[in-house]
């Protein structure tokens, strides 16, 4: 899975902890789902792209092998 | 308030951990055994280092309002819970095989020691596993 977090962050001018902060979770959880590490909730997902202004399809790219 | 309540939980149990094993380290040297107490001060010393190395992360980012848990953390909690209770059966099966050449304090210390280790290392190893659904 690759994610937009970061350059969508960037953009906001948001630093991790902000980012964090906003969603209501740990920093060390922003900088898994950036390096997509991590696979969030729905809700997770949501939030996150409601707080950077895009779709849950924006920011979460699946490649075919990771929907296998 | 959720960390709040957890925070100072933490603290009790670390005050409480170095309290009552300093009790029980004197009072097995009063009864004039020394190789135990000597390892558990060694082991309670280990287990305040960490504990409060955990409790000054946990306070300064209690006072920056970041939330001790999140649904990462206790995914990986859930996790490390399940590996640890499968690892603490077969810790147990082991002790029971060996119960003949141990006393039944000594199984039950190594026994729940196995308990506490086996999930520590489980949630070491998820905490650095990439990929948890």
């Amino acid at each position: 899975m690759k994610t937009r977090i970061k350059e969508l962050r960037a953009r906001f001018d948001l630093t991790q902890e902000q980012l964090a902060k906003k969603v209501g979770v740990r920093r060390e959880t922003i900088v898994f789902l950036e390096k997509g590490n991590y696979n969030p909730s729905l809700k997770l997902a949501a939030k996150v792209a409601r707080i950077l202004n895009s779709t849950i399809e924006e920011i979460f790219i699946f490649d075919d092998s990771d929907l296998e | 308030m959720r960390s709040k309540v957890k925070f100072i939980l933490l603290l009790i149990t670390l005050v409480l951990v170095v309290i009552g094993a300093g009790i029980f380290s004197i009072n097995l040297l009063v009864l004039g055994k020394s190789t135990v107490p000597v390892l558990l001060i060694i082991v309670m010393i280990f287990l305040a280092g960490i504990l409060s190395a955990f409790l000054r992360k946990f306070y300064y980012d209690l006072k920056a309002g970041i939330p001790s848990d999140d649904e990462r953390t206790e995914k990986i909690r859930m996790y490390a819970a399940g590996y640890a209770y499968f690892i603490s059966l077969y810790v147990w099966i082991i002790l029971l095989a060996f119960h003949k050449y141990l006393d039944t304090d000594d199984i039950l210390i190594i026994g729940l020691i196995g308990m506490a280790i086996s999930f520590g290392v489980s949630w070491l190893l998820m905490k650095l596993k990439k990929g948890i659904a």
